[in-house]
């Protein structure tokens, strides 16, 4: 079983191409699409086949079959979907604590004002 | 080297095992994404970040071989990188680039230093007063008294003069060579003037 510290952390592009892969399966060329219209960031072609042959090495993702194997999909495992969601559970948790704090300073400068 | 020829060299620079399960589908996306400095750089970064940290994948006997394998391309890459690096060292620090001056190594020392010299002492003779003591520490007893401390436009000085003496030491003769003209000029005219 992989350490947690394996994991990828929300900054890490392996969390992005993991969300692009939450919808379905998908092809390199294809994530990098997604991930780019959903959060701006462009992935290079070898930073995602580095991220890709780590995210598989680990049992997150794995490789479908297809009649082209030079453009082959991937999509998560029922281990991935774990870590994905646990990924963003914490994400969503400090989220919330970070606003609920933010909204309290401003509360504060509002009072002391 | 043309774009696409330096696209394949660097497709050839990931280990052979990553090249056989990924190989053919990173060259298709990287075909599809375009040829550019950009894909280029990622490509040789992330070349050199799959040797470092290679991954496999597979039954865990093909994956020890295939460890063992990259652990042992490693390893003699490294080796002969380091010796090819101890060669090009020892050219740069012995050879002399002109008859008289010092080596490469030692000359790109000075020079670099000299340069380094002057452009802190001509910015600090410049703006004399900017001394950091100052600003960064107001609070402090001397209030900036230059009279306490060295101030900082003889800092300026100071680095021009030790700029023109790192030159004087470039463009001097090493003392082994005036020590060896010296025995020369002993062994072919002072024997002879002594007899």
């Amino acid at each position: 079983m992989p350490r947690r510290t394996a994991d990828p952390k929300w900054s890490d592009p392996g969390l992005l191409v993991m969300g692009s892969l939450a919808e379905g399966a998908r092809h390199g060329y294809a994530v990098i699409q997604d991930v780019e219209a959903t959060t701006g960031v462009r992935l290079g072609p070898g930073t995602l086949y580095g991220v890709l042959a780590r995210l598989e090495e680990r049992g997150l993702i794995e490789a479908l079959e297809a009649a082209d194997s030079r453009r082959r999909p991937y999509r998560l495992t029922a281990r991935g979907r774990e870590v994905l969601d646990e990924q963003l559970e914490s994400m969503r948790l400090f989220a919330a604590v970070g606003q609920r704090r933010l909204g309290q300073l401003t509360d504060t400068r509002w009072a002391g004002a | 080297m043309s774009a696409s020829r330096l696209q394949r060299w660097l497709l050839l620079a990931f280990p052979p095992s990553f090249r056989a399960r990924y190989g053919e589908e990173l060259e298709t996306l990287t075909s599809d994404c375009g040829r550019g400095w950009r894909t280029n750089a990622d490509l040789a970064q992330a070349a050199a970040k799959a040797w470092l940290r290679p991954s496999f994948i597979g039954p865990p006997e093909e994956t020890r071989r295939r460890r063992l394998e990259s652990t042992t391309a490693t390893v003699f890459v490294t080796w002969s990188l380091s010796c090819l690096a101890v060669a090009v060292f020892a050219k740069a620090v012995n050879d002399q680039p002109v008859p008289g001056l010092r080596s490469w190594g030692w000359t790109a020392y000075v020079i670099g230093s000299g340069l380094f010299e002057l452009t802190v002492g001509g910015a600090r003779l410049r703006d004399p007063g900017a001394g950091h003591r100052r600003d960064r520490y107001p609070e402090h007893p001397s209030g900036g008294d230059p009279g306490r401390f060295p101030g900082p436009g003889f800092g300026g000085l100071n680095n021009l003069f030790r700029s023109l003496l790192l030159a004087a030491t470039l463009f001097g003769d090493e003392p082994a060579a005036l020590c060896g003209d010296g025995t020369d000029a002993v062994a072919e005219h002072g024997l002879s003037a002594l007899s």
